[in-house]
């Protein structure tokens, strides 16, 4: 029985709480913010510092959504259920071609899980490819890819640490839209967008500065580059080396675009060009660690030895066979050397050449086609000569046959003998089954008229 | 949204009920007296009889003035309870509904922010009803209130009555304060862009038939969608989607000397073609007793795929689905040189009956029609009007969970009726068209696939799939016996629990319809009505034998 009186046990116990305090205190004081007193949000007790430090508080993963957190909170643990219901009905409402309910039952399934990324990816792809299928007119379809991109944007807001969703964005805005069967169109309404909201000007939620589709692309991509070198983050997408590849492989596929729409100037030339050095001197720098050690995929022999002088655990072969190995999966070598080839003046002007000639020739100007498209093969084929890697590289290989059917056809129509050592015949000698699809193509194409 | 246009049917709706009734009356007839029998020997019967013959007396006999003066004490009762502060929750989740629904999103709709009003409405209701109704009358017996009013000239039929209308009163109260507040909030807070989306349209569908390639009637091709909700058409060829309107009101749609025709087909690419241009079709206005054929638009129109009326980009484009056709319309029949001039409401709707072919006109593209794809849009009515339709569906739902609640709160306590009133909201609210569909399986086809409940259990735990048949033996046959008696028992059970469903008028407002009188108002209507009788016998009976001195 306790002896002590009442006051004293009182006495007794408001010590006790006092000296509770200290090590609540030092445990759980809260962090405060950088607005609050311009001080580190690292201060604060002891457990707030190691929520700082381990990314473990909701402010650290990026804004908080006030509808979010009382959703979670009301639900009183049963979010999970909530969830699951809500994916069964965005499921069924997908069945049933019910856009506008598949829309607004994402939203809610991001309220309840704004930082379970899978649910931004998913939901994203499902909105740009699976929704904007389903519609028949060119413009719904951008629409519903601009949706599905906006989704992902908005995904990024919660998350800002997200390397993936950046690229998710990056692919969204750039592969999606360059590369689908509208990719014209896409292209078009990307800086024009046809909503008429925007007065024939770009989006600007998603793209501020009117620039093209892949340049924005690029912006995502060098940003998800960034955000996955945190030591925080993980990205689970793709092997590392490709994934680091995308800004420069955006960069190169803005090149590559505008040239086939018809753009051969300065523009063109320095769009390669900065594709060339984002993927030497960017890309080709960046170390990776491999089974070898670590490697650049730009590494010069003098640079391999030294990094392998540097590797105690690894020999120079290893470096040498597992540099090979990175290299073909990346096709690092090929991209190098056509970027630098495509930045040339030289080819920027065979390709205007054949493109013009191909223009002419379906404008039945038919003199002129001819001699732009000799000028064209015989200026490839200078080029051809120089780098024979460019035999290898299909895209360059289907516009050279199409421009030499082209030219073939004029002569036989001018009933002169085409040469033996035509230009650009060792191509056409090469890849006998391309020719000869390309071949049916373009005679049923003359044949209709088209 | 898509709705089913089946009209209601009121005779078959009353013949069942009557049915249901009697079947119901006839079974606790039976129980009772095999009960007085098991009590009271052979006088039992007797004393049923006596007891039904005063229960028709005492609800014969309701004196409106008590049973007002009960319904006035219940409301004063509720007041002095304080159950009016849900309105503080009510007024709570309107504060913050912004959070939830307003975005910095161009493309919001107002579809969202109406069926948010709606449903809290619905769900704010829905527990003041169910508490009010359900611990009332136990309170009064516990307090022996209701001991001290019994023995006043009041009959307890009035006494279940009076509560009825009580709780009925203060509900009606609450959500007529709630469908206001709700209303003005909507109105307030729906973006300025989506204001347009707040209207009544008022749909007139027709029946659909198809025509395949070769000008035969047949059915709609499938192109490979899982859902099988659309029939296609083949373009450039005789197929057709007819639908036929009939017994349209001829004068009321000339009154604008116009006729709109909105729709929402969906179309299909065998190949890709020039996809800057969408697939197109052509309406063919036909009076077949007249050999009246008049294409309209005189060129085939483009479709305008899912360009619902409830999406912004639809309305901003100038891409809204709805092809006006005037009164006067000029074409040139086939095989003639000459144009002719038609009155679209005299010449082709002469008997109020229009016939429209729907044909694609790109050779081998695909149009996909079904019966609610196209429709007549008469005039729009106010928004005002199918709020407040909705609302009065909210406020039959909660008359209906009174009904029940009270009628429970007669022969079980307060926890007990809560509960049981609860399950049969849930149930009527969420399984019933799972159980209608089962049902109809069952009767159709004298089974179920997966077996009933027994037999699912079995092949859960076991993981064995439906087409799996079960193993031989006793245990099977012992599963399938019982699961059979419990669907024979739930097919005669099933109208005692009411379809909760046709409370929910919020897709066809959100969507921006009109509540449908046929289709929607009257099924909830009826269903309140149908429980309302039932349910004051049984909670006479029930109240009539309960020892009111028990506490």
């Amino acid at each position: 029985m306790n002896q002590m009186s009442s006051r004293n046990r009182k006495l007794v116990y408001m010590f006790l709480i006092l000296g509770l305090l200290v090590p609540i205190g030092a445990l759980g004081m809260p962090a405060r913010t950088r607005s609050q007193a311009g001080q580190p949000a690292q201060s604060g007790g002891m457990i707030a510092q190691m929520r700082h430090q381990y990314r473990l508080g909701e402010t650290t993963l990026g804004d908080v959504d006030p509808a979010s957190a009382t959703m979670n909170l009301v639900l009183l643990g049963m979010r999970g259920i909530a969830g699951s219901v809500l994916w069964v009905q965005a499921d069924e409402q997908k069945r049933m071609k019910n856009w506008s309910e598949l829309e607004q039952t994402t939203e809610s399934i991001i309220k309840l899980q704004p930082r379970f990324l899978p649910v931004w990816r998913y939901q994203g792809w499902n909105l740009a490819f699976n929704v904007s299928a389903e519609c028949d007119a060119v413009a719904d379809r951008f629409f519903w890819v601009k949706r599905g991109g906006k989704f992902v944007m908005r995904g990024i807001e919660q998350n800002e640490d997200a390397s993936e969703l950046y690229h998710e964005v990056g692919t969204l805005f750039g592969k999606k839209m360059g590369r689908s069967d509208e990719h014209v169109q896409f292209r078009r309404f990307f800086r024009n967008d046809p909503d008429p909201r925007w007065n024939g000007r770009a989006d600007e939620e998603i793209n501020p500065d009117g620039i093209d589709n892949y340049l924005v692309a690029k912006q995502y991509y060098t940003e998800a580059n960034e955000k996955e070198l945190l030591p925080w983050i993980e990205q689970h997408i793709m092997e590392r080396s490709l994934f680091r590849s995308y800004p420069a492989r955006s960069q190169m596929d803005y090149a590559s675009a505008i040239e086939n729409e018809g753009q051969f100037d300065d523009g063109t030339v320095n769009a390669w060009r900065t594709g060339h050095n984002d993927w030497v001197n960017g890309y080709g720098r960046e170390i990776f660690r491999t089974p070898g050690g670590d490697i650049t995929l730009g590494a010069t022999p003098e640079e391999l030895e030294q990094l392998a002088a540097n590797d105690p655990d690894h020999s120079i072969d290893d470096k040498r066979f597992w540099l090979d190995r990175y290299q073909k999966m990346t096709n690092y070598t090929f991209w190098a050397a056509r970027s630098e080839i495509e930045a040339m003046p030289e080819m920027v002007e065979a390709r205007r050449k054949l493109k013009v000639g191909k223009d002419l020739f379906n404008k039945q100007d038919i003199t002129q086609a001819k001699a732009m498209l000799e000028e064209g093969l015989k200026e490839f084929e200078t080029i051809f000569d120089k780098y024979p890697m460019l035999l290898d590289e299909l895209e360059i290989v289907e516009d050279v046959i199409k421009a030499q059917l082209m030219w073939q056809y004029v002569m036989r129509l001018y009933r002169e003998e085409i040469p033996e050592n035509f230009p650009m015949s060792e191509v056409w000698n090469r890849n006998p089954h391309l020719v000869n699809r390309f071949n049916e193509q373009f005679l049923s194409k003359v044949n209709s008229g088209l | 949204m898509f709705f089913d246009p089946e009209p209601f049917n009121v005779v078959l709706a009353v013949i069942q009920w009557l049915l249901t009734l009697l079947v119901a009356g006839g079974i606790a007839v039976a129980v009772a007296v095999v009960l007085s029998l098991s009590v009271n020997g052979l006088s039992g019967p007797g004393k049923v009889w006596r007891a039904l013959i005063r229960g028709v007396r005492d609800i014969v006999n309701m004196s409106a003035g008590r049973v007002l003066a009960i319904a006035g004490l219940t409301w004063k009762e509720s007041f002095r309870r304080q159950d009016v502060l849900v309105g503080v929750v009510f007024v709570l989740l309107f504060m913050f509904a912004g959070w939830f629904l307003s975005s910095t999103d161009l493309d919001t709709p107002a579809k969202p922010y109406i069926s948010f009003v709606l449903t809290a409405i619905r769900w704010l209701i829905l527990p003041v009803a169910l508490l009010l109704s359900c611990w009332g009358l136990p309170a009064d017996i516990k307090a022996r209130a209701l001991h001290t009013v019994v023995t006043k000239p009041v009959h307890r039929s009035e006494v279940v009555l009076g509560r009825m209308l009580g709780y009925a009163g203060i509900m009606t109260l609450g959500v007529v304060i709630m469908g206001l507040v709700g209303y003005i909030w909507i109105t307030r807070q729906v973006p300025e862009s989506a204001q347009k989306q707040l209207i009544c349209r008022v749909p007139t569908y027709g029946s659909l038939y198809f025509l395949d390639r070769t000008g035969t009637r047949g059915e709609g091709l499938n192109v490979g969608d899982v859902w099988n909700f659309r029939g296609f058409i083949e373009g450039n060829t005789k197929a057709a989607a007819i639908y036929n309107f009939l017994n349209l009101d001829v004068d009321q749609l000339a009154k604008d000397n116009q006729l709109q025709l909105e729709y929402r087909f969906e179309l299909f690419r065998s190949y890709k073609g020039d996809i800057e241009k969408a697939v197109q079709a052509q309406f063919v206005l036909v009076n077949e007793q007249a050999d009246l054929r008049v294409p309209y638009p005189p060129v085939p129109f483009e479709v305008r795929e899912f360009a619902d009326i409830q999406t912004r980009s639809a309305e901003d484009d100038g891409r809204l689905p709805v092809i006006t056709i005037p009164r006067e319309l000029t074409y040139t029949p086939e095989g003639e040189l000459s144009s002719k001039t038609v009155d679209l409401f005299d010449d082709l709707m002469a008997e109020g009956n229009l016939t429209v072919h729907v044909r694609c006109a790109d050779p081998q593209q695909y149009l996909g029609a079904a019966r609610t794809d196209l429709f007549i849009r008469m005039p729009d009515k106010s928004f005002r009007l199918g709020f407040a339709k909705a609302i009065f569906g909210t406020w039959m739902m909660a008359i209906l969970v009174i009904v029940l609640g009270t009628t429970a709160s007669t022969f079980v306590k307060g926890p007990v009726a809560t509960l049981l009133t609860f399950a049969m909201v849930l149930t009527g609210m969420t399984l019933r068209p799972f159980m209608s569909e089962v049902l109809d399986e069952y009767r159709n086809a004298g089974t179920v696939q997966g077996g009933g409940m027994l037999e699912s259990a079995y092949r859960i735990v076991t993981q064995m799939n439906v087409q799996i048949d079960m193993p031989e033996g006793v245990l099977t046959d012992a599963i399938k016996f019982i699961d059979t008696q419990m669907l024979e028992g739930l097919l005669l059970l099933q109208n005692v629990i009411p379809d909760f469903t046709h409370f929910d008028m919020t897709p066809y407002v959100a969507n921006g319809f009109d509540v449908p009188w046929n289709n929607s108002m009257m099924p909830g209507i009826a269903t309140t009505l149908a429980f309302i009788l039932p349910s004051l016998i049984l909670g006479y009976f029930c109240l009539q034998w309960r020892e009111l001195e028990a506490k």
